[in-house]
């Protein structure tokens, strides 16, 4: 297992993190051209979120678990206005965001899940590297790097079976997604049946940039140095020249990735930087400003065409500062809106209008970490990181104690069972939530929350402690006196106490960030 | 305790879906009959490549030949294996098909290809074929668990597929296999316990639905649902409730008591059912001589009570039982000791029946030495566009897929068997 040296690479450095570095201009120019369209279709967006919503959501958001009840309380105990300002700039300096950001964009980039890749992902979030730089030792690593090597992993990925073509297929139809927004699938075998512009000649000329790149074995003595096994085979005649989505083709002899690197994530080139604008939007908001999020083409236009232009333009005209448009995003109005509509169901504006925040499931990873952060199993994984001799640094908790749980069977279960992209909740999830042995053991009265439930003076104590723990917000007077009423009524107060904590974590209030 | 916003809207929430239940109530000859109607399928897939020499397809007197003789089935001129006596009696109700050939022998990648019609890795996640049956063919969509696997597909790469891109709603419902329940269900003890916390989070979320999509919170509410009403039909999965005389006729093995297991729920309501079986059981590479036997003889001895039970029943007719692996074996014996075989992916051999398949077809011819296809070559996308056309869905269906329309089977690829229907 080559990628834990790896990743602890990564670790050390992290205590010296860029500073997050919200521009009020950009958010500024998000809540002008969502108000302006809201204005065109006469909708009065909801006000802002109240703080037991928002500690949870920029917490979901950039760490990619909940508060902790110690945070949560913290958060909710203070009496600053603009306090939601503040813990989005110091939650962005918690290693933590990179833990979950190298998850969530491993998603995007639709190839390895796991392994070297995401060790060089979260060295990327963690120092703020330009998106553009990102993506360039992605598409063309550079054998003289060894820190290249994570990045190699991802083309590796696809290209590393016997089947040639199809692996070259696949990191087209990747790339073409991941990287330009664009859902090529089709125009593997026939030109795009809905999107002029995109032809089985756009499919062919963006995979011949891969064409001759292949995996080396590993026993080959001169890559052995920087374990880099991508090599470039020679140009037999006739080969297909290599084109980009935009029509330039370049010569197939002339180390096309590097070419496709030098000419598609250009500032001025529209693809690259509406793609990750598009995907970062998405997964902050729930939708994005162009959906599905790879069908970026003229046929489909963005909900808010001037504001998708602009805040692309703006982020390559920064040097694809990814930190700035996260921050930037999130301190504008309309991310930070309530997720309750007051007027009735069928009057519910359409999500395009970004008037009301929509309910967002949590991620596998999300969900793996809220249940472990609700019910106090992550002091466990603290400890057991702690056993393991990992250094225990802070603010938050330490990376290593993130990967080592993020590495065990339990967590995969989790992660894998919630995955992305997924409507709701299935009954084959409910029967999880309800039957599992380790959500059983989650549950366990001989530690954790319930413990501590039990070990509260009172019943109000107790359900407080609940609620704040699984939902990160103080129970109502009527939740108060319908969960006391079950702990009284319960054989022992152990059972009562265990299942208030499982209807919370059942509930859909817990399933979705909102 | 006082009843405040928080109970009232539970109550009207509750005597909505009270009225919504009604509808169904009105006409219950009309979803009988649909119930009846509901085309079924059970997949027995035969893990690891079994050997067509030492099922359907064998060579009796040349050098491709293994230890085993053959036996007569109820189709004069055709044999299969020794210890396949009962599917051999079964020959002239189902369709053989001895000229499946493939391209990929490795497990993994060819267990994805053959439950699915896709490689791994190409493109989205590809749906199971029986997720596909799960979403086009329910007549009731009230029906769960419409699809559940008895036994882990452990060879299937990056796991077992399921739902794929239709989404995780059409997963299969996971059974440890071996004939038992799914995993963790509550004893008769713990139900009342179970109940009652669902109850609380009822109670408790009720609340949340204010100001908020319902779509998403109706469907969360609803898998809760489908669980306590499994809670309701636990004896579902209880397969010492069937007749002792029927469990002795599936042999007392693994598969033998997954068979039982999943005639009693495609008999109950559960529409769709993988018997994974035994991981890698028919990879038979070395030492293979007796467990060849036990294995053929096991497989022959369940599937067989499968069939005569469904006929039984009046279910053959909607349901489809296709018996397959990965791939097939070397035509010729490994010269270490024990007599195993390879894989094979160029001809191999499998079988289906029920439904709209028609009874005693043949299909495909393999060369004297069995190494290649004489006749009518099928491919494994040629067989699930048949199994769907079999189950009376239009193979080349497009589903659309957040917002893209996308075949059930590649397009281009796949052509429906026309003789075995």
């Amino acid at each position: 297992m080559t990628s834990v040296p790896r990743m602890l690479a990564v670790v050390i450095v992290v205590g010296i993190v860029a500073p997050a570095c919200a521009d009020p201009q950009v958010s500024r120019l998000i809540d002008e051209q969502i108000t302006a369209r809201l204005r065109e279709a006469k909708v009065a967006p909801v006000g802002r979120a109240d703080h037991a919503t928002l500690v949870r959501r920029i917490y979901l958001d950039l760490l990619g678990r909940p508060p902790t009840s110690t945070e949560a309380e913290v958060y909710l105990s203070d009496p600053a206005a603009d306090k939601h300002y503040r813990l989005i700039r110091k939650l962005r300096d918690y290693p933590e965001t990179a833990a979950h950001w190298r998850r969530v964009i491993a998603g995007w980039l639709q190839g390895p899940q796991g392994g070297e890749l995401l060790g060089y992902l979260a060295g990327s979030v963690v120092h703020n590297r330009g998106w553009d730089q990102v993506a360039r030792e992605l598409l063309d690593p550079d054998p003289r790097q060894p820190a290249h090597g994570g990045a190699a992993a991802y083309l590796e990925h696809f290209l590393q079976g016997e089947d040639k073509k199809a692996g070259r297929e696949a990191a087209t139809v990747a790339v073409a997604s991941a990287f330009f927004g664009a859902q090529l699938q089709c125009a593997r075998c026939h030109d795009h049946p809905t999107v002029p512009a995109w032809t089985k000649a756009h499919f062919e000329g963006l995979r011949a940039f891969f064409d001759h790149t292949e995996v080396a074995s590993s026993s080959r003595a001169d890559l052995a140095e920087s374990g880099l096994r991508l090599i470039e085979t020679t140009v037999r005649k006739g080969a297909t020249r290599p084109m980009f989505l935009d029509g330039t083709t370049f010569n197939p002899g002339d180390r096309p990735r590097t070419r496709l690197a030098q000419h598609a994530l250009r500032p001025e080139a529209v693809h690259f930087k509406q793609a990750v604008v598009n995907r970062v939007w998405k997964e902050l908001l729930g939708r994005g400003l162009v959906e599905p999020v790879d069908m970026i083409h003229d046929g489909n236009p963005a909900s808010h065409p001037a504001l998708f232009e602009r805040l692309a333009d703006d982020f390559a005209a920064n040097g694809f500062n990814f930190d700035r448009l996260l921050a930037s995003i999130m301190n504008s109005d309309t991310y930070l809106r309530s997720d309750r509509w007051p007027g009735p169901g069928d009057r519910r504006p359409a999500p395009e209008l970004f008037a009301v925040a929509e309910l967002r499931p949590l991620s596998g990873p999300q969900t793996a970490w809220a249940a472990a952060v609700a019910t106090g199993y992550h002091r466990e994984i603290v400890t057991s990181s702690r056993r393991a001799g990992f250094p225990m640094r802070g603010p938050g908790l330490p990376l290593e104690a993130r990967s080592l749980w993020e590495g065990t069977e339990q967590y995969a279960k989790l992660a894998d069972r919630f995955r992305a992209g997924r409507p709701a909740t299935t009954a084959g999830d409910a029967i999880y939530l309800t039957f599992d042995p380790f959500v059983k053991a989650l549950l366990d009265p001989k530690w954790g929350l319930v413990r501590e439930m039990m070990d509260e003076d009172d019943d109000e104590g107790a359900v407080t402690l609940a609620y704040v723990s699984v939902l990160s917000r103080r129970p109502s007077p009527d939740e108060l006196s319908v969960v006391r009423a079950h702990i009284k009524s319960a054989k022992t107060r152990a059972e009562g106490c265990r299942d208030v904590v499982w209807a919370l974590l059942a509930g859909a209030e817990f399933r979705f960030n909102h | 305790m006082a009843a405040g916003p928080l109970l009232s809207r539970r109550s009207f929430l509750y005597e909505a879906t009270a009225l919504a239940g009604l509808g169904a109530l009105f006409r219950p000859a009309v979803a009988e009959e649909l119930r009846k109607n509901q085309k079924r399928a059970i997949l027995i897939w035969m893990s690891g490549g079994p050997s067509q020499l030492e099922t359907w397809d064998p060579k009796p007197g040349t050098s491709s030949a293994g230890p085993h003789g053959t036996t007569a089935t109820s189709i004069a001129g055709l044999h299969f294996d020794e210890y396949m006596p009962r599917l051999a009696h079964l020959a002239n109700q189902m369709v053989v098909v001895r000229s499946v050939s493939s391209k990929i022998a490795d497990h993994e990648q060819a267990t994805t290809t053959g439950l699915t019609g896709s490689a791994p890795g190409n493109g989205r996640a590809a749906p199971l074929w029986l997720s596909i049956c799960a979403k086009e063919l329910i007549v009731d969509e009230a029906v769960w668990p419409s699809l559940v696997c008895l036994g882990q597909l452990e060879a299937a790469t990056h796991g077992m597929p399921g739902g794929g891109f239709l989404g995780p709603r059409f997963d299969p419902l996971p059974c440890p296999g071996d004939g038992k329940p799914p995993e963790g269900l509550p004893t008769d003890a713990e139900i009342g316990a179970v109940r009652r916390r669902d109850a609380l989070r009822e109670k408790l979320g009720a609340d949340f639905r204010y100001g908020h999509d319902e779509r998403p919170l109706a469907a969360h509410d609803n898998a809760f649902h489908q669980v306590t009403g499994l809670l309701d039909r636990r004896g579902l999965f209880d397969a010492s409730r069937e007749p002792l005389k029927r469990v002795d006729r599936y042999g007392n093995t693994r598969l033998g008591r997954d068979c039982l297991l999943a005639c009693r729920l495609v008999g109950h309501g559960v529409p769709f059912v993988l018997v994974a079986g035994r991981n890698l059981e028919w990879d038979l590479h070395r030492e293979a001589a007796d467990r060849q036997k036990k294995v053929t003889a096991a497989f022959d001895m369940a599937v067989g009570a499968l069939v005569d039970d469904l006929m039984a029943r009046g279910l053959w007719e909607h349901t489809l039982v296709v018996l397959m692996g990965e791939f097939g074996r070397t035509p010729y014996l490994a010269r270490e000791k024990g007599s195993g075989r390879d894989h094979w992916a160029r001809c191999w051999s499998m079988s289906f029946g029920g439904a709209a398949a028609r009874g005693g077809v043949v299909v495909g011819k393999t060369t004297d030495d069995g190494k290649d296809i004489k006749e009518r070559p099928v491919t494994v996308p040629d067989l699930l566009v048949t199994f769907y056309a079999a189950l009376g869905l239009d193979p080349h269906k497009e589903v659309d897929v957040q917002g893209r329309p996308t075949p059930l089977v590649e397009r281009g690829v796949g052509k429906v068997i026309r003789e075995a229907l």
